[in-house]
């Protein structure tokens, strides 16, 4: 089966499990959780809801959220990243503060005990999960927790997620007006991309351990186009073997220090200066740790270097093939998401000039601040019946025209 | 530790490996950061025969001399760039040697050389040899040599086809002049070039991830930086252990059952190597998942440009192949990966050589002097090493010769769905066994029928022995790597088999028996036509059919015949042969379709192209062509240009129908008259590949209007042709004289194909 094919099967199947559950669920009892149990890093995010029109809040439920908003750091592994915190939203009907939480998947048994210590089963008995841990971790969670997860297809949450964010967070979108690899002060420029405006068709490329590249023409209409197994996870295992180094945080570090053209060959290198014949220029990598075949070069190489051209050699690959995939369907933007780019302005810079350069400023870059968490946020969108999320947040006319396409899609699953 | 690619090492560099040196006439050169090799064109001497004929004085129909003739060969060897010094001495040396004639040679135009060493050798070749170094852009010499290559060598392009063993096939052609296809160019970074033709193609783009990458990346994981060392280190490991791959993140089971997707691709290359796993990695694993991360991003990358530009087809040439089976695969899988086989990738056998090949054109045309390399180019396939995927050893040395100019056959169907060879030995592992034994249990005879075909020579038993040994060795390569020389097949076997001959100096060891059996064919001649002359009009034409087929059971290719004859000598004649025959129904019987045929209507002009001296041109074919030209139709006799076991050759036919006519005043007439025209194919090959014949066929063909093609014989028309379909009548004849054959075709030693395929069933779909 193809990816793709894979992808529009998964996706009915969501329709109707949501089918199913619109019919039972009115608001689901709190804590409101979305869970992307991704290849590398498991993201959480929180809905803490505010508690001055709310209902008495239940005790297990108060003790769950003190126990996140009071601590950045949980466990040894899993950190809340506070700076990405976004206060006064609403959801839900419900106003109030959603948190973003993070942990190495392989730490997967270290969460499911803290859930079990702090009964979190006593309160729903169901997590929307998406990612491929959602398969792998479902029996661990029923076994060991009694909860069941509810699975969700990853490209769409991710979807879901982005939309919802770009519409609420208006500094959640940007671009580089003038991306430049060699300057660290490079403009944010902030790009509006809202359902109401003429948002698509564009290319999500989803950089987590691996890469998705997904077309989106439409609130329901997409389709994954491509991917490659060189992503994130390429880059942090080079890195790790490499340098020593132990986390991605010390290989964005090393990589920004480093001088990639003590490790790379450059079009210079072999013809002396530019490539005339192509129009390549002198300084445009030729091959990707090209000198590195050579013993004296190899002693020259400090780990910062090898850092730097791990990351420009990875980042320059997916903006290669982002760029073939838009051209070939014929989308002149581009959105960059996923966890490689947490804290990693240098590969932002890379792939905004990259995109810039080689389609001749045809094609825009765009970058979202929440990178990581969209698919974990669109599970948590899952919570209820999607057209509940457009009556309850979108304008009435947006509205009407995602519940007819609802229809549309609910029609053709009978 | 075995090599992936020998080349020659310094000891070895002697003039039996840069050979005809002194005669040398245009080098080029393709430095590369490992591998270097040198082009060069130089004049060879052959033994070679000649057919006199004197008609007053020669007690014989005709002698045959053997007479040394030049002839154009282009050399390529492939050695260690740290050699190039040590190569260039060599040369120096042996272009001053012939009374410094050489050096003057190649000091009068420039010395063209590619690579990415143009740049840094280049003075140091200037001060070596005293000529110009002109660098040639790497590309388009590429394009250059990959076009040479196409044109010249059948069999150069094969696909991988991890299903097959061996997993290479040489089934599929790029069309010359047809399609645009994609050259994707794998050296340290990696080019990808839109190809239009020979001399047009842009590069439509690239990526860093190439050679340089896996070698670079190699060498920091390894700590080696032996590129040969880090692929045979890779072949040992499991990239598994590194790769994070989908049944990893989904877990095995519902990676297959909700996604229906193999648990074992690749979700995150070295995704597992980050330290949070602790674990610690070998090095055959880390390099192993390192080839198939550069190759897949390759594979993905060439489609992903392929499909932009709408193109179906992916060469992939450049270093970092150097034809090894791994790199292939994965770049195989990543094109089908992504494409769902609507892309095909495919490699070159020679692809080595393109950036040398490609700058010695270059060169040529810069210098104006492009008709060098007009003609055909074939490969010698007793001098030039074999191609050994996988543990690539040799094909450190390849020959090719200059031959007649050769062209497609015009009156095929369909050009380009035209495959000459019925049974392909690569991968039919019971044909291969047999024709290999079959062939290699006749070396004996072939060895002493050369030595007694040059009585007078001295040298002529330590050729002999000489001949045995190439031949021997094909048959061990053969046997251990049937790819070695591209597909194999029984055409390809005959061929090998008479480039160790020639090689040995024994241009045509069957000529006095030849001789002979023309002889005393040519004294049956009158009786045949007078026997045939007193039928009646209406068994005519079965009479024709029955004796060409009778004729062509002379073969002494063939063993059982061989033995026959041998046994029966001169009693054995065309009646007996006429006996050995199965009786009617043949096994493919179209002799009544054929006969009504002929009663309808006439040919304007038939080609039949002849196979065996003897009976079976004189008593069989003659006496049908005879026939047709009585009924008016213009015969085009087409025989070999070079000897092939017994079968005639262009000189001796030309000898024998001149003979003819002194007493079938028919014969006289239509050769005068320009009824009947005898034409060389071009070939000498007892096979027929109807790729590649003389500019005098196909012309001859155009001019005359054939509209019958006739075939004959156990070479051309079963073991090549026997599906060969053509845009006009075909009639195809021949004799099973080997149980093998005749039982792979449902019949019996001596069974005959008699098949007649009108045009108009040839033209339906």
């Amino acid at each position: 089966a193809t990816i793709a094919a894979m992808a529009s099967r998964q996706l009915s199947e969501t329709k109707l499990r949501r089918r199913s559950m619109s019919t039972s669920y009115r608001l689901p009892p709190l804590p409101w959780f979305g869970m992307d149990i991704g290849g590398t890093l498991t993201k959480l995010v929180y809905f803490e809801p505010s508690l001055d029109n709310a209902e008495e809040e239940r005790e297990k439920v108060a003790h769950i959220r003190k126990y996140l908003t009071s601590n950045v750091a949980y466990g040894t592994t899993g950190l809340r990243d506070v700076y990405l915190e976004m206060p006064n939203v609403s959801f839900l009907g419900r106003s109030g503060t959603l948190h973003f939480i993070r942990f190495p998947t392989c730490s997967m048994s270290i969460f499911i005990d803290m859930a079990k210590d702090k009964n979190l089963k006593d309160l729903a008995d169901m997590i929307c999960a998406t990612g491929g841990g959602a398969y792998k971790f479902e029996s661990d969670f029923q076994s060991r927790l009694g909860m069941s997860l509810l699975k969700l297809d990853e490209l769409e949450c991710l979807l879901n997620g982005l939309i919802f964010l770009a519409e609420r967070h208006p500094l959640e979108c940007y671009y580089l007006p003038e991306p430049d690899p060699s300057r660290s002060d490079c403009v944010r420029q902030p790009y509006s991309l809202t359902r109401q405006s003429d948002c698509y068709p564009f290319l999500a490329v989803n950089i987590g351990s691996g890469v998705s590249i997904i077309a989106v023409r439409g609130p329901r209409d997409w389709n994954r186009v491509s991917g490659t197994s060189l992503g994130g996870g390429t880059f942090l295992g080079l890195c790790c073997l490499l340098t020593g180094c132990e986390t991605f945080e010390d290989a964005i570090a090393l990589a920004e220090r480093g001088d990639s053209n003590k490790v790379d060959k450059l079009v210079m290198d072999i013809y002396g200066g530019d490539y005339e014949l192509f129009g390549l220029r002198g300084d445009l990598v030729a091959s990707s740790f090209g000198h590195m075949m050579s013993v004296d070069k190899r002693a020259e190489a400090k780990p910062e270097d090898l850092a730097r051209a791990t990351l420009v050699m990875l980042t320059n690959n997916i903006g290669s093939i982002a760029r073939m995939c838009a051209s070939t369907q014929g989308i002149d933007r581009v959105i960059f998401t996923g966890n490689f780019l947490r804290c990693n302005e240098l590969s932002v810079r890379l792939l905004a000039h990259a995109m810039d350069y080689w389609s001749r400023g045809s094609i825009k870059a765009l970058f979202v601040q929440h990178e990581g968490y969209l698919g974990a946020l669109g599970s948590l969108m899952e919570l209820v019946d999607p057209d509940s999320i457009n009556n309850a947040y979108c304008t009435s006319e947006s509205a009407q025209t995602a519940s007819d396409d609802s229809q549309k899609m609910s029609s053709q699953n009978e | 530790t075995s090599e992936y690619c020998s080349s020659i090492a310094i000891s070895e560099l002697s003039a039996d490996v840069l050979r005809d040196l002194p005669t040398a006439q245009r080098f080029a050169l393709d430095i590369g950061g490992s591998l270097s090799k040198i082009v060069y064109q130089s004049k060879r001497k052959w033994r070679k025969t000649f057919v006199v004929y004197d008609e007053n004085t020669d007690s014989h129909l005709y002698s045959t001399q053997e007479l040394e003739k030049e002839a154009d060969c282009l050399h390529f060897i492939k050695f260690e760039t740290r050699l190039l010094e040590n190569c260039l001495d060599f040369i120096y040396d042996n272009l001053k040697g012939s009374d410094g004639r050489g050096l003057e040679i190649l000091r009068n135009s420039p010395l063209r050389v590619t690579g990415g060493g143009a740049h840094k050798y280049r003075l140091a070749i200037e001060a070596k040899l005293g000529c110009v170094v002109e660098k040639e852009d790497e590309m388009t010499c590429l394009v250059r040599g990959c076009a040479f290559m196409l044109k010249h060598i059948p069999g150069e392009l094969f696909s991988y086809e991890h299903d097959s063993s061996p997993p290479c096939c040489f089934a599929d052609e790029l069309s010359d002049g047809g399609e645009p296809f994609l050259l994707v160019n794998i050296g340290s970074g990696v080019s990808m070039l839109k190809v239009e033709n020979e001399t047009t193609f842009t590069r439509i783009g690239g990526t860093s991830l190439g050679g340089g990458t896996f070698w670079g990346l190699g060498s920091l994981l390894a700590g080696t930086s032996d590129f040969d060392e880090l692929l045979e280190i890779a072949s040992q490991g499991d990239h598994r252990n590194v790769d994070m791959l989908v049944g990893d993140i989904y877990g095995s089971e519902s990676a297959s059952s909700v996604h229906g997707l193999s648990a074992d691709i690749i979700a995150s290359s070295f995704g597992k190597a980050s330290k949070a796993d602790c674990k610690e990695f070998s090095k055959p694993d880390l390099l192993r998942s390192l080839l198939i991360t550069v190759s897949n991003n390759i594979g993905q990358l060439a489609f992903l440009y392929a499909s932009r530009h709408q193109l179906r087809r992916i060469v992939f040439a450049g270093f970092f192949i150097r034809g090894h089976l791994l790199t292939m695969r994965t770049l195989t899988y990543g094109v089908n990966f992504w494409s769902q086989g609507s892309v095909k990738a495919y490699f070159l056998r020679h692809e080595g050589y393109l950036g040398a090949i490609g700058a010695f054109v270059r060169g040529l045309e810069k210098d104006r002097r492009i008709g060098v390399l007009t003609g055909s180019w074939a490969e010698n396939l007793c001098t030039s090493s074999s191609f050994d995927v996988g543990s690539w050893q040799g094909m450190a040395a390849l020959e090719l010769d200059k031959r007649k100019e050769l062209t497609d056959f015009p009156l095929l169907r369909d050009r380009l769905d035209y495959v000459p060879d019925t049974w392909d030995l690569s991968q039919d592992l019971s044909a291969r066994e047999y024709w290999l034994n079959c062939f290699e249990a006749s070396i004996d005879r072939h060895q002493q029928r050369a030595v007694l075909s040059q009585p007078d020579s001295p040298s002529a038993t330590e050729r002999g022995e000489a001949f045995r040994l190439a031949y021997q060795n094909f048959f061990k390569e053969a046997r251990a790597n049937p790819v070695a020389f591209g597909q194999l097949t029984v055409r390809r076997i005959l061929d090998v088999q008479e480039h160790c001959l020639r090689e040995s100096g024994f241009p045509d060891p069957f000529w006095v028996l030849k001789r002979e059996e023309n002889e005393v064919a040519l004294d049956g001649l009158q009786s045949r036509l007078s026997h045939l002359a007193s039928l009646p009009s209406a068994d005519l034409p079965a009479a024709l059919i029955r004796g060409l087929l009778g004729g062509n059971v002379f073969d002494w290719g063939a063993g059982r015949v061989a033995e026959l004859l041998a046994e029966h000598g001169k009693q054995f004649g065309l009646n007996e042969a006429m006996e050995q025959l199965q009786p009617r129904p043949w096994l493919v019987d179209d002799l009544d379709a054929w006969t009504s045929r002929l009663k309808a209507g006439v040919y304007t002009c038939a080609i039949v192209f002849v196979d065996n001296s003897g009976c079976d041109l004189l008593l069989g074919v003659l006496p049908f062509a005879i026939d047709l030209l009585d009924r008016g139709v213009k015969v085009i006799l087409a025989a070999n240009h070079g000897p092939a076991l017994n079968d005639v050759t262009i000189f001796e036919l030309r000898a024998l129908i001149r003979r003819v006519g002194s007493f079938v005043p028919r014969v006289a007439d239509a050769l005068s008259s320009g009824r009947l025209l005898l034409a060389g194919t071009g070939s000498s090959s007892p096979c027929l590949d109807l790729r590649y014949v003389s500019v005098e066929v196909a012309d001859a063909c155009r001019q005359e209007q054939v509209d019958l093609v006739v075939i004959e014989g156990m070479g051309r028309a079963v073991h090549t042709n026997l599906y060969a379909k053509f845009s006009c009548d075909c009639l195809k004849l021949a004799v099973l004289k080997n149980a093998w054959l005749a039982d792979r075709l449902g019949g019996n030693l001596f069974s005959v194909i008699c098949s007649f395929e009108p045009a108009a069933a040839a033209a339906v779909g």
